[in-house]
């Protein structure tokens, strides 16, 4: 005959739900601190302010270089209207003759250029005068008929300049593609 | 991420006028190019790129290894910084980027995201008295949705702190023009309600712990109904209380005068007082609209249990979901109920059901027992047999896991399971789990909230420390630099030193981090552990009860 487990002796069986899992798991759904374990276990670090040194550091370095490494520094920015419709582009800068940077967006890319960002296309150093600049985009992979491109002679006055070139829609007035500005750039 | 395009409209007029020259030139020959003078605004748009590009680290450093945006940022382009610095974790700069901003030409209604954001770091640090102060003074245009989003960290400080009354008191005449968090609110009052006041002067009468249970029972049973509960007064406002006190003039006198946190904000009291009450927020999607609604059913449900009505919690649990996040726990508890009920067979199919879920969830592994138990209830002594075999089999290797993952801790950095790809220190997404026969293991320490952030932690000094080495290289050019000057060197050398500063401290994090972690896993498993003795002892019993039964029989 067997007898019903809660007559029997042994380990008391009660309703798990009284001292098990799940009167614990439940408890916690609707917030019932559980602090069996928690009070004595030791503290995590504070890194607040080490992740505050590193971007003081960060910043101290990217000044010496501008000051000791890029003293004539020309940075290319690029950007492009967000009416512009592509799903892939290649944009290649030559200076003077001299293919300096080539790069390959996609769909992500494309997409943070359109909200109004900038990527760097280029930066190094250039020397004060007059320099040929081109800029060449090569749009969806297309083909050889569909590739942009815009020469511009630049006369570079200050030691450190920033130079914005925006992929834009030529309309019947502005029929370029493109539009160039110059900032002076100094601390 | 905040959206920065309706800020962008408010650059200032030499970027706008570039902007819009760029796609509208009237005049401009396409070969020349234009002089513009304020350098900043093409700084911004490359951080804004690496913003867009989910790149929060190196729009930060891109934003300050630029003096002048850095120094003479506009309004708008705090709004971005005082972003970065609070997703980064800043809680000294962030504030401080806010504070430019308020003294700025910005709309205000650009600066509630930041606002908030700000808000929600100090809530997250657990910065109680700080996150308190600042959110009890939001701003006037604050929308609905982030009004809302404030009470409910107001209230939830409250209950943190222990001032139940407190967050009664917010909570019980909250309004809201969106239903989602119309129903958190209630249901995070009926929680309260539930809570004990940690401030002897608050202590209440057994009668009024009784009456609050009532309520709280009533508000969340109407929620799952989708009715509106009545919310009397529970908690006299202190403004009330005072001038009853002292009367009218004397409250105006009286020297506590911290705002009301109840008060709604400008464009919550329209949407209010315009009628509009549901008008959902863009931002709620409806996976958290269910799941809110299970935690209500699974609340209500041990409410009830606790009250011994078996029959109502059984009606209740009915409404969780089966794919819901919470569905092994009310699973567990119906089988319960019916257990409780006397309904073997029923309570049998939830535990069986439940038994087919991953073995490393203890749920699981109390439903495996429940099984058996219930088909030792019916006289199905042959299956029980096999269950309680099934089970304990089950509980020996799951034990054996457990042993092996509690040695391997003793040998390895948990880092080690969680290697870090290239990515931005600040943009963490959640870590993938382990592969292999721990993996269930690992995904129940991992929704541990405390065991995830310390992993967080150390899995963001790992990729800092990745960039340290990057600055090291940095730094070493510049030093071999031949045209630095005595001044140069001299910021060389305190670059240098709080190169090593950083480095140690990154050190020290490290190893306090992994002792701080693998406590609190060890304290989990070690958890798991008891209650995994506790089942194979039972499971034993049952089949010790069985074969005596079988002998005597024979």
């Amino acid at each position: 005959m067997h007898t019903p487990p809660a007559e029997q002796d042994g380990l008391a069986w009660q309703p798990i739900i009284r001292q098990g899992i799940a009167a614990a798991l439940i408890a916690c759904a609707i917030q019932t601190p559980l602090t069996w374990a928690e009070s004595v276990l030791p503290e995590a670090a504070n890194l607040e302010t080490a992740k505050s040194d590193v971007l003081q550091l960060d910043r101290e370095l990217s000044r010496m270089e501008q000051k000791l490494l890029f003293a004539n520094r020309s940075l290319v920015l690029f950007g492009m209207s967000s009416t512009i419709e592509a799903q892939t582009l290649t944009v290649k800068l030559s200076i003077d003759g001299r293919l300096v940077s080539e790069q390959n967006l996609g769909q992500t890319q494309l997409d943070s250029l359109r909200q109004g960002g900038k990527f760097e296309l280029w930066a190094d150093n250039l020397q004060r005068g007059k320099h040929q600049l081109m800029i060449e985009l090569i749009p969806d992979r297309g083909a050889a008929n569909n590739v942009l491109q815009e020469r511009i002679t630049l006369n570079k006055r200050q030691n450190r300049h920033v130079i914005g070139v925006q992929w834009i829609e030529p309309n019947r007035i502005n029929p370029s593609q493109f539009r160039w500005v110059e900032w002076p750039d100094y601390d | 991420m905040i959206n920065i395009r309706p800020i962008l409209r408010q650059l200032s007029p030499l970027l706008l006028s570039m902007l819009s020259t760029f796609s509208l030139s009237t005049a401009q020959a396409a070969n020349t190019i234009t002089q513009q003078r304020d350098v900043r605004d093409a700084h911004f748009t490359h951080a804004l790129y690496y913003h867009y590009q989910n790149q929060p680290y190196d729009a930060l450093t891109t934003f300050l290894g630029n003096p002048r945006l850095e120094l003479q940022a506009t309004g708008s382009m705090n709004v971005l910084l005082s972003d970065l610095y609070a997703r980064y974790g800043l809680v000294r700069e962030a504030d401080a980027a806010l504070n430019r901003i308020r003294s700025s030409d910005v709309l205000t209604n650009h600066r509630n995201a930041p606002w908030l954001r700000y808000g929600k770091l100090l809530y997250q640090n657990q910065q109680n008295s700080l996150a308190l102060n600042f959110l009890r003074q939001p701003p006037q245009l604050l929308t609905p949705a982030q009004d809302s989003e404030r009470v409910i960290m107001v209230a939830n400080i409250l209950l943190r702190e222990g001032r139940t009354d407190d967050a009664i008191e917010l909570l019980q005449s909250f309004q809201t023009s969106s239903p989602f968090f119309r129903v958190m609110a209630r249901y995070n009052l009926a929680l309260a309600l539930l809570r004990p006041e940690s401030r002897p002067q608050h202590a209440i009468a057994e009668s009024q712990i009784k009456q609050r249970r009532a309520l709280a029972i009533d508000i969340l049973d109407k929620l799952l109904k989708n009715q509106e509960p009545v919310i009397p007064v529970i908690i006299q406002s202190r403004q009330e209380t005072e001038a009853k006190k002292t009367g009218f003039l004397g409250f105006l006198k009286s020297e506590d005068k911290t705002p009301d946190l109840n008060t709604p904000t400008r464009l919550s009291y329209l949407a209010i007082s315009s009628g509009d009450k549901d008008l959902e927020f863009e931002d709620i999607i409806e996976t958290e609209r269910l799941n809110l609604r299970d935690k209500i059913a699974l609340s209500l449900a041990f409410l009830r249990l606790t009250d011994q009505q078996s029959e109502l919690a059984r009606e209740t649990l009915r409404n969780v979901r089966l794919d819901s996040p919470y569905s092994n726990q009310a699973l567990l508890t119906s089988a319960h109920v019916y257990y409780q009920l006397g309904d073997f067979q029923r309570s049998y199919n939830f535990a069986t059901e439940l038994s087919r879920r991953h073995a490393a969830d203890l749920l699981v592994q109390e439903g495996w027992l429940l099984a058996a138990r219930a088909l030792e209830e019916q006289n199905s002594f042959e299956q029980a047999h096999e269950r309680y075999s099934e089970a304990s089999r089950l509980y020996k290797a799951q034990a054996a896991r457990l042993n092996d993952l509690i040695s391997n801790l003793e040998q390895r950095d948990v880092l080690s399971w969680f290697p870090t790809a290239q990515t931005d220190p600040i943009l963490l997404p959640a870590p993938p789990l382990p592969q292999g026969q721990q993996d269930g293991l690992w995904a129940q320490l991992l929704d541990q909230a405390d065991i995830l952030a310390i992993l967080q932690q150390q899995r963001q000094t790992q990729l800092l420390s990745e960039r340290l080495i990057q600055y090291q290289q940095r730094l070493v050019s510049l030093e071999s630099n031949r045209s630095a000057d005595a001044d140069d060197k001299l910021r060389l050398a305190d670059a240098r030193k709080q190169y090593e500063r950083i480095k140690q401290q990154f050190e020290n994090a490290k190893i306090q981090d992994e002792i701080a972690l693998k406590s609190r896993i060890r304290a989990q498993l070690e958890h798991r552990q008891t209650y995994l003795a506790r089942y194979l002892t039972e499971a034993l019993l049952g089949l010790q009860r069985l074969d005596q039964s079988a002998n005597k029989d024979r």
